[in-house]
């Protein structure tokens, strides 16, 4: 009952970026659309090469599953009369169902009793469904383009010239365009001639005889070991790059390694500068010898075994030469002038349209990252010197020969201006630190270490943000065209594990400030506004990073919603919450806090923001209490003098924890009120007859209320 | 082709014409104005819209005025020869085909690299695009690869499959020499004595001397007498205006006349009309009744 499935999708080179994707969505299509069909297997298998997309089905059952479906026809009240016999409607239904009326049954459903049938569908042959669907899998697969080729409107992302189809030992016919599977493959799409195939286990036989690894998994093996080997055997150690690896498996589906060499002369090179060209346009790997130095070496793979692989080694030495030949040029010319020179010719080059150019950038940079440092407090040698030099020379390299050219150096910079900076004579901290300010470039990528670069870093990151907030090109949806969202991302991940306690809205006030000062603001800007678009922006950043860190999503949101400053207090609160809640301490906590507010009238709780909880926390710590509104002479229980004094004297301690950066510790102070609190409410009647006595009660808890939501929405808090 | 004497310049070119015409292929020629790539000729950026099949080959001499490097630099250079095919609609077999004429040069499959590597191919001056590869021999890029997807912003059905080989590229790895001037041309003459001079000059002209504001205003009024042209119905007039607009535009981006920020609506200007052209042309094929389907299937017009 049970045969196996083989399927080959052979096209004209797919891109190497785009064959893992194409293969996993394979995958999925074809299981889910088996079960949705109900057709049984073993196992499924997706594999493929640049040339050819492979699927194996083992165990692939020659029927679909039966099934019964149920039909829902008229309602009971209807179909059926109080007797207990049926009406026309029960009978027409049976007829429209081509049942007797024997047949029908009664089911409840959420509207009612209702008259049904059950029928029972047989299967179908595993055979026609899958020529039905295997053509919608395989159009149904996503790619990031895709193109046309001929008249038949099916689209790829290149063009599919043959289809291999099996069912056990039959093929099937399958069409997709102009194509019908047959039972022969091709070994090459460079080639028109096939090979005949009479079955599923011939045509792996065939691939392997033919040394074609069908499994991308097993290329990526052989590549990297092939290449490990071949650097030894040069005498040194491979450079390890596993998307390079990656890359390679894609290209080929028969891989075969050569070694080649270049000259000495260009290891004068910065090795990064090397190992880019060997590798960015190329397509080679690099060996390092003794002490990380590079060895003139170089490993690459052709597609296939070749008669003459001398003359294809020459072939990719000529290519390379020429390549470092142009950095070596490049380099020359760059070197030749001190990187200050290149620096001014920033001037001249745009950042983003409306927002000046590339040295304007610079100078933000340095006046930011000093107003960083003074709220940071933070001190070291010669800082300030140290940062306005860096600063200067951070984009330096954009105006680099080998950083302009837009190809593949491109991806170097902030190397290069680190390189050119130690060729030029620049402090070691300086030098470091222009590489160091574009860190963190990806998700998991170091942070700068420096405290200049760390400085840099943070107000580059802040000043991108800001203009492009300023342009209107923040990010929407999907679109993310300047990766604000990384950019946001990686300066909060600064901010947080180097625990920097700076105020992020101030920062970006200052930020702001900067670009007005240049006039590159309009004057109709409103900046408050603007302050707050952006503040929105890292707030939903740091959602994602407290969620991605495993805080529950209350919580997260809970702590965001009160008005924050610190990134890093915000992080360490709600982790505090987060272990209230793991040791099951939260919920008693919350809900006495969420008293506070409830008994408030919803008018007293509105336009709340952080000048008004200082406010009141402030004067609740200092038991100024005729600027808060309520007086303590009106207070007639015992309870409330109780939790006045409780209340002021924790005011008092969240004051010092906010004075030495331990907002983290603010929930066990506020959860010590906890039994005052309660008290107040069991002894108080707040909402009393006497207007007075209210008024005042509502104006002193109103003043809790204020002060303890600087710290955390316990609103947002669920469940509690 | 025997190994020890590698073919000249002229011996390719010859190959390669002849290889298509066996093909079925009209032998065209180059255009008579300045063209940055033989995609811009009248025979591929007119001739892939519309239904009418059509497969041509030809020389193309192109010119990027940025290139220039005053004849000193081994790989760049202002002006250099392609040779382009268009097969529409791209045959099923095009790409074993292709591989079939780098046989047919001298480069056996079998002893070398060949590989396609995937190269998405944009113009944004003539709002046209395709996918398809660069092809690697043995590392170095000899030819692009393209099935043509959009031409003057219109959807093009059937598909044409463009093939631009690099001809001083072919040639340097089957002579194996490692500078454009050591070339063979044919006739005992290098392509560095029939180029050099031409290199440096015009190296000189585009980036130190042109006319920048007779440049910029030819530019303005090559463009209104494309518009002009399109408005009297002209298709192939106007064309060449566009053509030239592109040009104009091409030196004064080498002399360095134009800033980022106009580079992008320069841009914007040219693929404006180059798409009207387009939509011109195509409404004139339709007029004509698109003459070139009335074709026996032999390849051979009908004759009365």
């Amino acid at each position: 009952m049970k045969k196996d499935f083989l399927l080959e999708i052979g096209c004209e080179n797919l891109p190497s970026g785009y064959l893992d994707g194409a293969l996993e969505q394979l995958e999925i299509l074809v299981k889910e659309g088996l079960d949705s069909e109900r057709v049984k297997y073993d196992s499924i298998s997706v594999m493929g090469t640049p040339n050819r997309l492979v699927v194996r089905i083992e165990g692939l059952s020659r029927k679909q599953e039966a099934a019964e479906e149920r039909i829902v026809g008229p309602p009971v009240s209807v179909a059926v009369t109080p007797e207990g016999t049926y009406t026309e409607a029960a009978f027409g239904f049976a007829k429209s169902q081509g049942v007797s009326p024997s047949r029908l049954s009664r089911v409840m459903t959420e509207r009612g009793e209702y008259l049904a049938v059950v029928k029972r569908i047989r299967g179908r042959s595993t055979t026609s469904i899958l020529k039905e669907k295997v053509p919608q899998w395989i159009i149904s697969v996503k790619f990031p383009k895709l193109m046309s080729w001929d008249s038949s409107g099916f689209r790829f992302a290149r063009p599919v010239r043959w289809m291999l189809s099996f069912f056990g030992e039959n093929v099937i016919k399958l069409t997709l365009g102009n194509l019908v599977s047959s039972a022969s493959t091709r070994l090459s799409p460079y080639f028109e001639s096939s090979v005949a195939v009479n079955g599923i286990a011939h045509y792996f036989s065939i691939m392997k005889k033919h040394r074609i690894i069908l499994s991308q998994q097993q290329r990526r093996t052989v590549v990297r070991d092939m290449a490990r080997e071949a650097a030894q055997t040069c005498g040194g150690t491979l450079v390890e790059d596993d998307e390079l690896v990656n890359v390679v498996a894609n290209l080929l589906e028969s891989p075969v390694m050569l070694t080649g060499a270049f000259d000495r002369d260009f290891l004068k090179l910065p090795r990064e500068v090397i190992v880019t060209a060997l590798k960015s346009h190329q397509r080679y790997f690099s060996v390092s010898g003794k002490k990380g130095k590079l060895l003139p070496s170089f490993i690459a793979f052709a597609d296939g075994a070749r008669r003459n692989t001398k003359e294809i080694v020459k072939g990719y030495e000529r290519v390379l030469q020429a390549r470092l030949a142009d950095a070596v040029f490049y380099y020359q010319e760059d070197t030749s002038k001190p990187l200050e020179e290149m620096a001014k010719k920033l001037k001249g080059v745009v950042w983003l349209e409306g927002l000046g150019n590339l040295a304007q950038k610079t100078e933000r940079i340095e006046e930011l990252a000093l107003w960083l440092r003074s709220m940071w407090s933070i001190s070291a040698e010669r800082l300030e010197e140290n940062i306005r030099r860096a600063a200067r020379l951070t984009k330096a390299d954009l105006a680099s020969e080998m950083v302009k050219d837009g190809k593949e150096f491109t991806l170097l910079q902030g190397y290069i201006g680190r390189e050119y900076a130690r060729a030029g004579g620049e402090s070691e901290e300086v030098a470091e630190s222009i590489f160091e300010h574009y860190l963190p470039r990806f998700s998991g990528d170091r942070l700068p270490e420096r405290v200049t670069g760390i400085l840099l870093a943070l107000a580059d990151r802040l000043d991108t943000i800001t203009g492009c907030f300023i342009m209107g090109l923040e990010p929407s949806g999907s679109q993310d065209p300047y990766a604000l969202r990384r950019q946001a991302l990686g300066l909060l991940r600064i901010l947080i594990e180097r625990k920097i306690p700076v105020s992020l809205p101030e920062t970006t006030r200052r930020s702001v400030e900067l670009f007005k000062a240049e006039g590159l603001m309009s004057e109709e800007t409103n900046l408050e506004e603007l302050i707050t678009r952006i503040q929105d922006f890292f707030k939903q950043r740091m959602n994602v990073m407290l969620r991605g860190e495993g805080n529950d999503y209350d919580l997260v949101m809970s702590v965001l919603s009160a008005p924050w400053e610190v990134p890093i207090t915000v992080r360490e609160m709600t982790a505090a919450l987060q272990r209230m809640r793991d040791r099951g301490e939260l919920t008693p906590f919350v809900l006495s806090m969420k008293r506070i507010a409830n008994i408030l009238p919803q008018q007293m709780k509105e336009g709340f923001t952080r000048g008004i909880g200082s406010r009141s926390l402030k004067g609740l710590a200092n038991e100024n209490v005729q600027g808060l509104n309520f007086s303590i002479e009106l207070f007639r229980e015992d309870a409330e003098m109780d939790l006045y004094l409780r209340a002021a004297e924790a005011s008092r301690k969240l004051l010092d924890l906010e004075k030495s950066k331990e907002l983290d510790r603010c929930f066990e102070v506020l959860s010590e009120l906890v039994p005052a609190v309660n008290r107040y409410f069991d002894d108080v009647l707040v909402n009393c007859e006497d207007r007075e006595l209210r008024d005042n009660r509502l104006s002193f808890l109103r003043n809790l209320y204020q002060s303890f939501n600087l710290f955390c929405d316990f609103f947002k808090i669920a469940g509690e | 082709m025997s190994e020890k004497t590698p073919p000249t310049f002229q011996s390719i070119t010859q190959t390669l014409l002849q290889f298509w015409a066996d093909r079925g292929c009209v032998i065209w020629q180059p255009y008579h104005t300045e063209v940055g790539a033989g995609t811009m000729n009248p025979a591929t950026f007119l001739r892939v819209l519309g239904p009418e099949p059509w497969k041509a080959a030809y020389l193309e001499p192109s010119k990027r005025p940025k290139d220039g490097r005053y004849g000193e630099n081994p790989n760049r250079v202002q002006q250099f020869n392609q040779y382009q095919v268009v097969l529409k609609p791209s045959p099923e077999n095009v790409l074993p085909i292709y591989i079939e004429s780098l046989t047919a040069l001298g480069i056996d499959p079998s002893k070398h690299d060949i590989r396609l590597v995937e190269d998405d191919w944009e113009s944004p001056t003539l709002g046209a695009s395709g996918l398809g590869w660069e092809v690697w021999l043995d590392g170095m890029e000899i030819t692009q690869f393209t099935y043509f997807q959009l031409a003057g912003g219109l959807e093009l059905d059937p598909i044409t499959a463009e093939i631009t080989y690099g001809l001083e590229r072919i040639c340097m790895y089957l002579q194996q020499v490692d500078d454009i001037m050591k070339i063979e041309w044919g006739g005992g003459i290098t392509w560095g004595e029939l180029n050099r001079q031409a290199e440096r000059e015009f190296s000189i002209f585009h980036f130190e001397k042109a006319d920048v504001s007779f440049y910029f205003e030819i530019f303005e009024r090559f463009q209104r007498e494309a518009i002009r042209m399109l408005e009297a119905g002209l298709v192939m007039p106007a064309y060449d205006y566009v053509i030239k607009c592109s040009h104009m535009f091409n030196i004064l981006d080498a002399r360095g006349a134009i800033s980022v920020s106009e580079r992008t609506s320069y841009i914007a200007r040219i693929r404006d009309v180059a798409r009207q052209t387009a939509e011109a042309y195509l409404g004139e094929r339709q007029r004509l009744g698109f003459p070139l389907l009335k074709r026996r299937p032999g390849g051979r017009r009908e004759r009365r």
